[in-house]
């Protein structure tokens, strides 16, 4: 007979909600540490190779 | 038709939601408006916008109907979900954004070429069809059950209604609407909850009085079962575990319907942060859902587990019943919606536009983008009225998202990722999927006990890799755009 319970799947439910509240939190002040023109940076590899090979890439 | 609280609910929501999709109908001058909210929306839109349309039929009426047969086990769709939605921001959602795009396909040209682009156009365009007719089925059959219309009525309703709000404005539309879906999920659902819990569960004969998960597990022990199993996380076994995490990692990355929202971000740093919030918003869903699926099973509501959800929400107090409807509701119209404007955008803008009239201006996009959303509405309603169960197999062409994610991935981190391997693997996948789907020429599930996303997940992994070994980078390898775009 059961008569006071909290479950284990509720633990573990409420433990990972917990860091994904935390990851968030960090998150959110890493990408607002970022300069606006850092988007430049990224690089897509497959994008950089028809560059090198000198394939124009047109703007749709 | 019997006029019950929770009808009168459920029809006052409905109107609400069809009048504020029409309400944001003065936000639109253009297609990018359209399209892509003219690349204006804020973190609350992006993110409730993302975690709404995410929050579909499989996360309310699939959870509670796993949790029924299996137990709380369920709990890692949603954390899987979690994952993949946070790795989209963390990884991907920049790269899109980069580029301004709007449409996934899209971006494929960008990586690859022409011929990619056009195969994922296809690809999504036929798989978001047939997974719109499937959803819209389950809304159909959501609004019979609580109505006691006819299915085929309930599900063309509901189709001309979606079609009719999406009109209006677009992602605009979705967008002013998902505030309200999001508040209807994120209080309906919870609310219905805590009232199983705390009022109907002590009235079950074996819970000894006692509410919460106490009673639910005394409950569920005075009818042969066994609660510590039920209620373990690990109810459901690793294998189980690990394909809803391949799912929703492999699912989510290039899922148009899901990521559309963040294409129409005010800026690349919301764009980032928004499925990272969604994440958050969708991680409770199926402690909820999952309860109340258990609920059925110790209360005996019912023996089919389909049911679970719905008829323990018609068992309870009218009221809360009534509310706890409207989130189901709520979470299914706004997957409805998503899907039909994901499918919409892909075949107005990538089919219809670029590449069958590259010479047509922005007013002819905008016509187009709103009668394509007609075209597929109503074709789809008419589709979920009449197609017979073995068409809706076809979905699977919805799991070819997993070949899609493949392809954006290695595109983004390997310099070798070679636009033949993004073509090919997405055809493969296509006809590897279909054999396994429909047994041609054998049973492959017994073999390889692989769900069909992970299947095409593996075919599509295993096809681009060896094609982009055995490929070379030339000048000429990527074809370009068709001559009326170059010289735009």
């Amino acid at each position: 007979m059961y008569t006071f319970l909290v479950p284990e799947f509720l633990k573990l439910d409420l433990i990972v909600w917990g860091i994904l509240i935390i990851i968030f939190i960090l998150f959110t002040y890493y990408i607002y540490k970022l300069p606006a023109n850092s988007i430049d940076n990224c690089q897509a590899k497959a994008i950089e190779t028809k560059r090198k090979l000198g394939i124009k890439i047109y703007k749709m | 038709m019997v006029i019950t609280p929770q009808l009168i609910i459920l029809v006052i929501y409905f109107i609400l939601i069809i009048f504020l999709g029409i309400l944001a109908m003065k936000k639109v001058k253009g297609s990018e408006d359209l399209l892509v909210a003219g690349r204006s929306l804020g973190l609350m839109y992006v993110s409730v916008s993302i975690a709404a349309e995410y929050m579909g039929g499989l996360g309310t009426i699939g959870t509670a109907e796993v949790a029924f047969n299996q137990g709380m086990g369920v709990i890692w769709y949603h954390i899987a979900s979690s994952c993949g939605l946070m790795l989209f921001g963390f990884a991907f959602a920049h790269y899109y954004r980069k580029y301004n795009v709007i449409t996934v396909p899209e971006y494929l040209y960008y990586l690859y070429d022409v011929k990619s682009w056009k195969a994922a156009s296809i690809l999504n365009v036929i798989g978001y069809w047939f997974f719109t007719i499937i959803q819209m089925t389950a809304l159909g059959s959501l609004i019979a059950s609580v109505t006691g219309f006819d299915l085929r009525w309930s599900v063309l309703i509901c189709g001309v209604a979606m079609t009719v709000y999406l009109l209006a404005a677009g992602m605009w539309s979705v967008a002013f609407t998902s505030v309200a879906f999001m508040l209807t999920i994120g209080s309906g659902i919870p609310l219905a909850f805590w009232w199983v819990m705390k009022h109907e569960v002590p009235l079950l004969t074996n819970s000894g009085g006692v509410g919460g998960f106490a009673g639910l597990a005394n409950a569920l022990s005075g009818i042969g079962l066994n609660p510590d199993h039920l209620m373990s996380p690990f109810s459901l076994g690793f294998m189980v575990i690990l394909g809803y995490f391949l799912g929703g990692v492999l699912g989510i990355p290039a899922a148009q319907a899901t990521i559309n929202y963040s294409f129409g971000a005010r800026n690349w740093k919301i764009a980032r942060l928004a499925p990272v919030l969604a994440a958050i918003l969708i991680l409770p869903l199926s402690i909820w859902t999952g309860s109340m699926g258990l609920y059925a099973r110790a209360a005996e509501l019912t023996t089919n587990p389909k049911l679970a959800l719905g008829i323990t929400l018609m068992n309870i107090n009218p009221i809360i019943g009534g509310i706890g409807i409207a989130g189901i509701f709520a979470a299914l119209i706004s997957t409805v919606a998503g899907i039909l404007f994901a499918c919409a955008s892909i075949m107005a803008k990538d089919v219809w536009q670029r590449w069958l009239h590259p010479e047509k201006d922005d007013k002819y996009l905008a016509l187009w983008t709103r009668l394509w959303i007609l075209i597929i509405g109503i074709s789809s309603a008419f589709g979920a009225m009449t197609l017979p169960k073995i068409l809706q197999q076809a979905y699977f062409v919805y799991s070819i998202r997993s070949a899609l994610m493949i392809c954006v991935a290695f595109g983004l981190w390997w310099k070798a990722a070679h636009p033949d391997a993004a073509f090919w693997s997405m055809i493969i996948t296509l006809i590897g999927g279909t054999m396994y789907q429909f047994n041609i020429p054998i049973n492959f599930e017994s073999i390889f006990h692989l769900h069909i996303a992970e299947w095409c997940g593996l075919l599509s992994l295993i096809v681009f890799v060896i094609v982009s070994l055995f490929s070379k980078w030339t000048s000429q390898t990527a074809s370009e755009l068709p001559p009326m775009i170059l010289k735009r």
